[in-house]
């Protein structure tokens, strides 16, 4: 397995992409601490008044009676939770469509992507580098996984397991099909702007309505259905992204087979 | 030639190296978190100095109210300065004059009878040990091996 070297060769000697490998699961966490904790929508009221010494009672009761306060902010916090999955599931496919960049479309632009091909194939140059993605990709949902368990219990909210699993695995799935998307477009266009820039509209189209986010990114859908299939209705366009990402796989094989790197 | 930095890395340091530092930044947010809370109930009714025996009896007296939502759940001591009788309540329960208060829900509701003085309540956070950075380091290390098995160095 002398050809894995050479990818961690490249990978060592890339400040940029150490950089990024460095930075992301920060990135991540950033989103946890910083959407985790809010509480929208609940007007922390205070009063002061007097009251007769008889009435005391009266008033304690009639304070206490109105629970309608603990319902606002248990269901605020729970939102913020659901926010929070939609902006790590943002994060993530960026992040993957990033490392995809550095990792794939810049060595097919700079040409140097032709040494792996000769030593090991094309097929096999593309699975090697996707392993180092996916083991990256591990550590990534991992420490996210971790960090969401902990900022989770911090601010009230106890997950299921089930929960958080779901949230793990399709976030993972996230992170592939953001890398996906870059690895087809890099074997197309052969250089990294076009890639990057499909990336961050894409990214950025998935925030402007429903129906788009779960074309774009159809996991986070599946994320809920996964932990409570009898909750979610999954839509059509749920459908729709998953066999987007599943046809760009095999696309971006079929195309990396197909074309010439010299 | 290579660039003008050159850095002599292994792919596990850098594994390593973000455990760590996700680690330290999870701790660092976690403390800027976890903070004591301070309310305030100032008097507004007018007991003259000395007189607040005396003022009890005539009936009327301060009570006060004020929702708030604590930055995290968990346990708290709770310190009254001040003369009054306190009362929180919390999702599931009322506690009078509660030295220490645990929630999950984090909205609470300070109920304040009997106010004779200013009253300052004071949420301190207990200290809790985290384990969740020394995981993180953990999952650095392992993911980093990890890499080293697969024979990317």
């Amino acid at each position: 397995m002398e050809s894995l070297k050479i990818i961690g060769e490249e990978i060592k000697s890339n400040l940029q992409l150490i950089l990024v490998l460095l930075a992301s699961p920060i990135v991540v966490q950033y989103i946890l601490w910083k959407y985790l904790p809010e509480i929208k929508g609940v007007s922390a009221g205070s009063e002061v008044s007097s009251a007769l010494r008889s009435t005391m009672k009266d008033y304690l009761i009639n304070a206490t009676s109105n629970t309608e306060f603990f319902a606002k902010v248990a269901s605020a916090q729970l939102s913020s939770l659901f926010e929070t999955v939609s902006k790590v599931h943002l994060v993530v496919f960026l992040i993957g469509g990033l490392l995809a960049a550095f990792l794939i479309t810049e060595p097919i632009y700079r040409g140097n992507i032709i040494n792996d091909i000769a030593i090991m194939g094309k097929r096999k140059t593309l699975l090697s580098r996707f392993l180092f993605m996916i083991t990256y990709g591990l550590f990534l949902i991992l420490s996210t996984g971790v960090a969401l368990w902990g900022v989770s219990k911090l601010v009230g909210l106890s997950l299921e397991s089930r929960f958080l699993f779901s949230m793990l695995l399709m976030s993972f799935a996230s992170f592939i099909a953001g890398s996906l998307l870059v690895t087809f477009l890099s074997t197309i266009s052969r250089e990294p702007v076009i890639p990057l820039a499909v990336l961050f509209i894409a990214g950025f189209l998935s925030t402007v309505t429903p129906n788009l986010n779960s074309l774009i990114l159809p996991f986070e859908e599946l994320t809920y259905f996964l932990w409570n299939p009898k909750l979610t209705n999954l839509t059509a366009y749920v459908y729709g992204g998953v066999i987007l990402y599943i046809s760009l796989a095999i696309a971006s094989i079929k195309s990396f087979e197909g074309g010439d790197f010299y | 030639m290579k660039g003008v930095i050159s850095i002599n890395i292994k792919i596990f340091h850098i594994f390593l190296l973000a455990g760590l530092i996700s680690g330290i930044f999870f701790a660092l947010n976690y403390y800027q978190t976890v903070n004591p809370v301070v309310v305030e109930f100032k008097l507004q009714l007018f007991i003259p100095p000395g007189m607040e025996n005396a003022y009890s009896k005539l009936g009327t007296v301060q009570v006060a109210q004020k929702e708030l939502v604590l930055p995290a759940a968990g346990a708290y001591d709770v310190v009254l300065i001040g003369n009054c009788t306190l009362y929180v309540q919390t999702d599931d329960k009322l506690l009078e004059n509660p030295r220490t208060l645990t929630v999950t829900n984090r909205g609470i509701r300070i109920i304040i009878l009997n106010q004779t003085t200013d009253v300052t309540v004071k949420f301190i956070p207990q200290q809790r040990i985290d384990e969740i950075p020394a995981l993180l380091l953990i999952l650095g290390g392992v993911v980093g091996y990890a890499v080293r098995v697969f024979k990317f160095e």
